[in-house]
């Protein structure tokens, strides 16, 4: 999704004045952009707290300002500077974190970011932005540029299955029919789903959405929530820890509204319970994340 | 209490038997007898009130008896009335000495610390807002325990009127014992957490000049602040992005939360860290207006390090120098002797 973002902000930066911040990071994807946007490209160095202040008090002059770093380096060490400079005074910052989720496997537990936006949504004014496909990332960064407040793009790999024709980006989108009660996924692992659900017949899996934007008092669209009503059966597929999580905000805003179904599954990142490490496919499924065991899961679920 | 209403009454010469008055609170005169009657206090409170109304016609005024206090002495009623008048009808007495004299006030009545290292910041925040800046600056607090520093300097230069500074620690204020935001052009963040500024400051200064804006950005610091890496990975930018639009105070007081700094986590001596970073830095006695002048001026191409040399508590014999000044609050005693160090008392 990096060239897609890429791409996506190199058009954005033609139409309307901003400034792009990089944590040193973003060789061999980023260049196109700082050609581009030549002195408005700031290279602030291995110093995340310094480049999330500076985007800040930048934006506090009325520019509209983006800071990139891989997903665990834009959120964790300048957390403070994202609650108090970013988030306090509501600037139009937007964060960027790259291989969100298990997205840097084998690197290691420090380059994972499977608990970012569940820390980031607790902050003022923030939203959250989980693109699923490569397509998405055109629309997405209008809208986030659109909205004058603090936002999180967590980028991945795109999943998306060869050939499938995606309908038009939305926050939430229904991608596959299926009886199976409702799967709402956050993310790449759509396209991993998608294929592997695209083989089974309707009633044998289940209804797959995706859910793309976040924020901390979630609207569930109507015929979402008419599914889950009509099947009494939800899961909801995230490469994040519970806690915070969208499964855990969903479940919530189900409660308030009485709509909690009979059945409710959450497929959620477990961090590290063998103690070894591997690629994001090996996390995957550690936690249970793998499409065809999750798919498999909801049908052991739904036979009861 | 006296309405204000009952406050043209005459009362002749009556206002000869009054002898003490201890101080000024915000919404109400206190006045301690020794060896007046209560109905002399009362008369006294009155006459002081008429005085008062002329100046602040929106005070509602009390008299209240208190038992006497050891270490008062008099003070003529003309003196009091004149402390509480705006700042710019008493240009008898030196701008530091009124600011000082209000900022223990509103520390006192409100009993809130931080006193030590607002007085050691004070005489370069009243220089930088009544006399350097322009609109075209931008000021960052830092260190955002100053806060109270800062609100007495926008007071002293006439950008920030006297009802909003008596809301000062109170529910419902935008004085904040820590500036928050969003509502004074002159506190354009909200700080408190150390580390902080100089990141928003070369933020501002950067975009100001990628566009090629005209004015500075100016930044105060603590001493001890400096030992926040965030600091130093803004001097680091600020150098490499030849920011010459930035000014760097650093108010070093020598003392921080829990030691002097020499004790904590030495920086000493600060300028060659400062000048290793690549930046100027001009050392200066913190307390001396002129000798700011004469370090701005002296700005070159890139960013500017004042080192000022203060005093924690300056002005204030019994909390200059003293670490416990960083958090205790003023009591009766303490408030007025601090007033009679000023010569205000």
């Amino acid at each position: 999704m990096r060239q897609a973002f890429c791409s996506a902000l190199v058009a954005l930066s033609q139409e309307r004045p901003l400034i792009f911040f990089t944590g040193d990071l973003g060789f061999m994807a980023l260049e196109p952009l700082q050609q581009a946007m030549g002195r408005r490209f700031v290279n602030a160095g291995v110093a995340e707290q310094n480049m999330v202040g500076l985007a800040a008090g930048a934006a506090s002059t009325g520019e509209q300002c983006w800071a990139y770093s891989i997903a665990p380096f834009i959120y964790g060490r300048p957390f403070e500077q994202i609650r108090n400079d970013v988030c306090l005074h509501d600037m139009d910052v937007k964060l960027v974190g790259n291989g969100g989720g298990y997205g840097y496997g084998v690197m290691g537990a420090t380059h994972h970011a499977i608990e970012d936006y569940g820390v980031l949504l607790t902050l003022q004014n923030m939203r959250v932005f989980v693109p699923a496909f490569a397509d998405d990332l055109e629309p997405v960064v209008r809208r986030m540029a659109t909205d004058p407040h603090p936002a999180y793009l967590r980028l991945g790999r795109c999943e998306k299955p060869n050939g499938w024709e995606l309908p038009p980006y939305a926050p939430w989108r229904c991608l596959l029919a299926g009886e199976l009660g409702v799967l709402i996924v956050v993310g790449p692992n759509a396209g991993s789903i998608l294929q592997a659900a695209s083989v089974l017949p309707e009633q044998a899996r289940p209804e797959i959405w995706v859910a793309s934007e976040l924020s901390a008092t979630l609207s569930v669209p109507a015929a979402c929530r008419a599914r889950i009503v009509e099947t009494g059966a939800l899961f909801v597929l995230e490469e994040h820890v519970p806690h915070g999580s969208f499964g855990q905000m969903l479940a919530y805003a189900l409660l308030e509204i009485r709509e909690s179904p009979p059945l409710f599954r959450h497929f959620a990142a477990r961090g590290y319970p063998s103690g070894r490490y591997g690629s994001q496919a090996y996390h995957r499924t550690e936690s249970g994340l793998e499409a065809r065991s999750v798919l498999a899961e909801i049908g052991r679920l739904t036979r009861r | 209490m006296y309405a204000q209403k009952t406050l043209t009454l005459p009362f002749g010469e009556r206002h000869c038997h009054f002898r003490r008055v201890l101080t000024i609170l915000k919404d109400r005169v206190l006045i301690v007898g020794r060896s007046s009657s209560d109905d002399e206090m009362k008369v006294a409170a009155a006459l002081l009130a008429v005085a008062f109304v002329k100046a602040e016609p929106s005070m509602t005024l009390h008299s209240t008896v208190t038992q006497p206090q050891s270490g008062v002495r008099a003070m003529p009623m003309q003196r009091v009335m004149s402390m509480a008048a705006p700042p710019e009808t008493r240009a008898d007495i030196p701008l530091a000495v009124r600011a000082r004299a209000r900022l223990l006030q509103m520390h006192y009545e409100s009993k809130v610390g931080h006193i030590g290292g607002n007085l050691s910041a004070l005489d370069a925040l009243l220089h930088l807002h009544c006399r350097v800046m322009s609109d075209d600056d931008l000021f960052v607090l830092s260190k955002g325990h100053a806060a109270g520093a800062l609100y007495i300097a926008l007071w002293a230069a006439g950008l920030l009127d006297e009802n909003e500074l008596r809301s000062f620690h109170q529910d419902g204020t935008r004085l904040a014992g820590h500036p928050v935001a969003g509502w004074h052009k002159r506190i354009p963040f909200a700080t408190g957490s150390l580390g902080h500024g100089l990141g928003l400051a070369a933020g501002a200064a950067l975009a100001r000049q990628l566009r090629g804006d005209p004015g500075t950005v100016y930044c105060l610091l603590s001493d001890g602040e400096c030992e926040e890496g965030s600091t130093w990975e803004s001097i680091l930018l600020a150098h490499h992005r030849k920011l010459a639009n930035l000014v760097i105070l650093v108010d070093a007081n020598g003392l921080q939360g829990f030691g002097s700094t020499a004790e904590v986590a030495s920086l000493e001596p600060l300028a060659p860290k400062f000048r290793a970073f690549g930046m100027q830095v001009v050392e200066i006695d913190g307390h001396a207006p002129a000798a700011l002048d004469g370090a701005l001026e002296k700005r070159r191409a890139g960013p500017l390090v004042v080192l000022m040399r203060t005093v924690k508590g300056r002005g204030v014999s019994f909390m200059e120098g003293r670490m416990e000044w960083h958090y205790l609050p003023l009591n009766d005693a303490q408030y007025a002797a601090a007033l009679r160090e000023l010569g205000v008392l």
